[in-house]
């Protein structure tokens, strides 16, 4: 490391005139960045699930919604059928909003002894008892209206806005979600000041919505926060304002790199991205105070201060890029994931950490030779004399701790199966946030706002084959009285409403017609009536078709058995069709899929890639036994989860994977100095105590800025950065509790090292 | 020889001259009243062929024969495909407050009547809706405002009168100067985006045939595109016959179920 300091030195102004053009062509790159918070954050283009997901669209291109509902005491009185008019024409005006249903919009089909009647459902506001007496009964008759345009205790009026985005390409991008969302709100803002009416929000398009708008707001909070947070931290530790500076400056740049390749490649910001900009300020700020500290005792050692810098590099280099190093392949072990948001932020996080660590190498040292006052080395007395403490302590209850913390590892452990895997993104959500709320509305008053659709393809007029038809409707109601299914419509419910009204509307007659032909006029009819809302669910080929079930809120597991009964069931009844199950609880269900494989599988690379690297520099018993205090934390962090609970979800994934990384880095120190002392004296109980008094402010300071860093996360209004900050704080509190009493123990107790052995 | 040349070739300029002052002398409301009389025929009678064509380009297609007398009768046989071949579409009084419509469906053997708001809907189940279809009155419905010229084309711009009933905020029509029929028209919905009001696209119909007919010009190929719903429809129109003088006796219950 010294021949790259001399490189450094040499080349000082290359290299400065070389960041500063890098940093001019990130900046070039930064308005390359756009957000993405739908299903492309938990997707890959060729997943299955997403194809899936899109070819149903692509079918169904008028299946996308956005619900709007208010309380209403009285929902037919004249008032407030004027008003839910005038609602209705209202949101008419928002863009890319192809029809609006409501009460007073929707049409109903009404059988007369002459003939048929398709009109309006209510005609006229001023309704007498009698004629809002004959409109109940025909909403009772209507599958589609009752307990959709109205709650089934009539006490709740919901408005059901068709969505058709302009073409494919514009339909998942933020900015035409802006466009519908943002002008709705707006109007309901306006309508709620003037009626006094509270609304409530629902749909994929509402959620993206307020998703994208709390990403823009956490980012500028959470980077200012961080920023400051080691501008104070940085203060603190070495009262010099160049000392502050030039670290934030290293890790600032680091973080502009790292966004500006993300707007190079066109990588787009998720949900988790928000995370980086804390992650790597954080993180890459320990580089520049190992490096600044380091040369704070070297200065007064030679007589200029070059030489001091050459020994800095010597000494603190090798150490800042191993910390460097596993915290990057901690990252780094997030691109396997299946969950692009995961693996983005693997891959741009290892390669801000990197990053950091070089512009801290270049950066911080030059900055150096500019200050006029080296630092007055400040002798830590009070963090000698409590590691001291503490080795002693470790000395006298080696046993003790090493069993208690085996019995700690192992409750810990039992927690595991207790562990919730959240894949719905509702909970990125904060309880009692305005679309937490909404969405319960909607699942207590309404029939919820998630879907779960079963897509039949078959051939050209397939679905106009009475018995297919009939079988679907056994199907439904097979799931007519699920707890969990609030309602089920298909093409089916259309030809039942149409038969009984060519029958007069006896009740008897609301059966799918008998014959093809009837089938088929029955169809005509509606299409020539001007009904279109069949094309929801049925293609004009009638060679695809969709039964759609709406849910209320279920947890996961409930979730995972009704797609599977629903799953077995289709494959079952429609063998000679292909069948789809897709529609956000799916989606859901797979996202939850992926976050678990996404544990297990970035778990193991980290420990396995980890370990090996330990194992590498302190040979097989150090590598065995550099697990042990390392498992503590992770025992605890999984305990935490199963037992708190915190579910696993998106983010919270992610904390084992990085705070291995993060923590390792102790025991690397530890291990190291043990090593070094031992290698001296051949005395375990020395060595310990030793080593202790030498690494332990180290890493009691820097595990103080991690946990502060992780618990900026608490600041975020996603609920799932609390998660991760909780628990990555506790991973580093607990690492630090396993390098200063587990690790000590144990090392006091087994010999693991060889006297004079490697330095 | 030279100076017949010159004589002629002034005569077509000044003709051609003329005929331009003419037609750009022409208001907006002339242009769309001169439109609106072209198809004023007594009766008709055609095959109409309709292809429906969704987005991911799947096709349906429906054959009809339909008899119209007036602004006000309308008769409807379809001819395929099959399993509706025999359905009567009957409408009486069409366009006024009286207005009938009758169904009949061989599958039920019965005639239904048909009321509410079937008009306001497609005509068909295709992407013209009845007032594309329908006699069209343009100047009824719509303020027209002259744009520049495009194409020797006369450029409409109507804007929905304020008690219209009509399903579009905007039409911009593209107006033939030499027969008055419109070869393309587009369809706007107004939008609002924080109280700024926008026009949207929403359908595009092109013509792409016109035909002489006796002494009308009719559009017998025409498109219309949804953009929204990314979907087209085709009507070809077939075996045009105008002014035969049709029987009332057509349109009648009693024949709907022949």
């Amino acid at each position: 490391m010294r021949k790259f300091g001399e490189f450094i030195l040499k080349y000082r102004i290359f290299l400065i005139s070389g960041i500063a053009a890098l940093s001019i062509l990130s900046i070039l790159f930064m308005p390359e960045l756009k957000m993405q918070v739908d299903e492309d954050t938990w997707f890959t283009q060729d997943d299955p699930t997403l194809v899936t997901w899109d070819r149903y669209l692509e079918t169904f291109r008028e299946a996308e919604y956005a619900l709007v509902a208010y309380d209403s005491e009285n929902p037919f009185a004249r008032s407030e059928l004027e008003y839910l008019s005038h609602l209705t024409k209202e949101l008419e005006t928002v863009p890319y909003v192809s029809k609006v249903n409501s009460l007073t919009s929707v049409d109903d089909i009404v059988g007369t002894e002459k003939g048929m009647e398709i009109k309006a459902l209510i005609e006229k506001f001023a309704l007498s008892e009698a004629e809002i007496k004959n409109i109940k009964e025909r909403i009772e008759n209507n599958p589609f209206i009752k307990g959709n345009l109205i709650s089934k205790d009539y006490k709740t009026v919901e408005i059901i806005l068709n969505l058709i985005p302009g073409n494919a390409k514009d339909r998942e991008t933020v900015e035409t979600i802006r466009k519908i969302i943002g002008p709705l709100k707006i109007i309901l803002k306006r309508e709620s000041e003037e009626s006094g009416r509270v609304f409530h929000l629902g749909g994929m398009a509402v959620t993206t919505f307020d998703l994208t708008r709390i990403i823009e707001k956490d980012m500028n909070r959470l980077f200012f926060l961080a920023l400051f947070l080691i501008l104070i931290i940085l203060y603190l530790i070495f009262r010099n304002i160049s000392a502050v500076i030039f670290p934030a400056l290293s890790v600032f740049l680091a973080l502009l790199w790292t966004l500006g390749l993300k707007g190079m490649l066109h990588s787009k910001i998720s949900p988790l991205s928000i995370s980086l900009y804390v992650l790597i300020l954080i993180i890459g700020i320990a580089n520049s105070v190992h490096l600044i500290s380091h040369f704070r005792i070297e200065v007064p050692r030679f007589k200029n201060r070059k030489d001091a810098l050459l020994e800095t590099y010597h000494r603190a280099g090798l150490p800042c890029f191993f910390t460097s190093f596993t915290t990057a392949i901690g990252f780094g072990s997030l691109s396997i994931s299946p969950i692009p948001a995961v693996k983005n932020l693997g891959i741009f996080a290892s390669f801000g950490i990197m990053t950091a660590f070089l512009l801290a190498m270049i950066i911080v040292p030059l900055s150096l030779l500019l200050i006029k006052d080296p630092y007055k080395l400040r002798e830590p007395k009070t963090a000698l004399k409590v590691f001291e403490w503490i080795g002693n302590f470790n000395l006298k209850y080696s046993f003790c701790i090493i069993i208690l913390s085996v019995l700690v590892i192992l409750a810990m452990l039992t927690g595991i199966p207790k562990i919730n895997v959240e894949g719905s993104m509702l909970k990125y959500f904060k309880e009692g946030t305005p679309l937490r709320k909404d969405v319960e509305f909607f699942s207590k008053k309404l029939g919820g706002v998630s879907d779960i659709e079963i897509i039949l393809r078959g051939n050209f007029d397939s679905f106009k084959n009475p018995q297919t038809l009939e079988k679907i409707d056994r199907f439904q109601k097979a799931f007519k009285a699920h707890p969990k299914i609030s309602a089920i419509y298909s093409m089916i419910d259309y030809l039942k409403i149409i038969n009984r009204a060519l029958h007069e509307d006896k009740p008897e007659y609301f059966e799918i017609p008998k014959t093809r032909e009837e089938v088929a006029q029955s169809l005509l009819l509606y299409e020539l009536s001007g009904g279109t809302q069949i094309r929801e669910y049925a293609t004009l080929n009638y060679d695809t078709t969709r039964i759609s079930l709406r849910a209320r809120q279920m947890a996961e597991k409930e979730r995972e058995a009704i797609i599977k009964e629903i799953k077995e069931l289709a494959s079952l009844m429609f063998k000679e069709f292909k069948v789809d199950i897709t529609g956000s609880e799916e989606m859901f269900r797979k996202a939850t899929r992926n976050i678990v494989l996404t544990q297990f599988e970035s778990l193991g690379l980290t420990l396995i890639l980890i370990f090996g690297l330990m194992t590498l520099i302190f040979g097989v018993r150090g590598g065995l036994a550099s697990i042990v205090p390392n498992i503590f934390p992770l025992a605890f962090v999984f305990g935490t989860m199963g037992y708190v609970p915190f579910p696993l979800n998106i983010a919270t994934v992610i904390t084992a994977a990085i705070t291995i990384g993060l923590f390792v880095d102790d025991t690397i120190h530890y291990f190291s100095h043990f090593r070094h002392e031992f290698g001296a004296t051949g005395r375990k109980d020395l060595a310990m105590k030793e080593a202790l008094k030498r690494v332990g402010g180290a890493l009691f300071y820097t595990s103080l800025i991690l946990t502060f860093g992780f618990l900026i996360f608490l600041y975020s209004d996603l609920a799932i950065f609390n998660d991760l900050g909780i628990l990555a704080s506790i991973a580093i509190v607990t690492a630090l509790i396993g390098d200063i009493f587990i690790a000590p123990a144990l090392l006091s107790k087994v010999r693991i090292f060889k006297v004079g052995g490697r330095k | 020889m030279l100076f017949l040349i010159l004589v002629a070739g002034t005569i077509i300029f000044a003709e051609e001259t003329i005929k331009k002052t003419q037609a750009k002398e022409l208001t907006a409301r002339e242009i769309l009243e001169k439109t609106d009389a072209q198809n004023d025929t007594r009766d008709q009678f055609s095959q109409i062929k309709m292809t429906l064509i969704d987005k991911s380009s799947k096709e349906s297609s429906r054959k009809v024969t339909l008899w119209t007398k007036g602004d006000r009768k309308r008769l409807i046989k379809f001819l395929a495909p099959a399993d509706v071949k025999g359905v009567g579409f009957l409408v009486l009084d069409a366009d006024t407050p009286e207005e009938k419509m009758y169904l009949y469906l061989p599958a039920y053997k019965k005639i239904r009547r048909i009321a509410g708001s079937a008009k306001r809907g497609s005509f068909m189940g295709t992407d013209f809706s009845y007032d594309d279809i329908g006699s069209s009155n343009y100047s009824q419905d719509y303020d027209p405002e002259r744009l520049p010229d495009e194409e020797h084309q006369f450029v409409l711009e109507l804007k929905k009168k304020k008690d219209s009933e009509v399903g579009y905020d905007k039409l911009i029509a593209w107006i033939s100067p030499e027969v008055f029929v419109p070869t393309k028209v587009e369809f706007y919905k107004i939008k609002r985006v924080e109280e700024k009001e926008s026009f949207e696209l929403a359908k595009i119909m092109t013509v792409e045939k016109i035909e002489n007919i006796k002494k009308y010009w009719m559009p017998t190929k025409l498109v219309m595109e949804n953009i929204d719903k990314e979907h087209k429809t085709i009507l070809e129109l077939d075996q045009i016959e105008v002014d035969r003088g049709l029987s009332d006796e057509l349109f009648t219950l009693r024949y709907l179920q022949r």
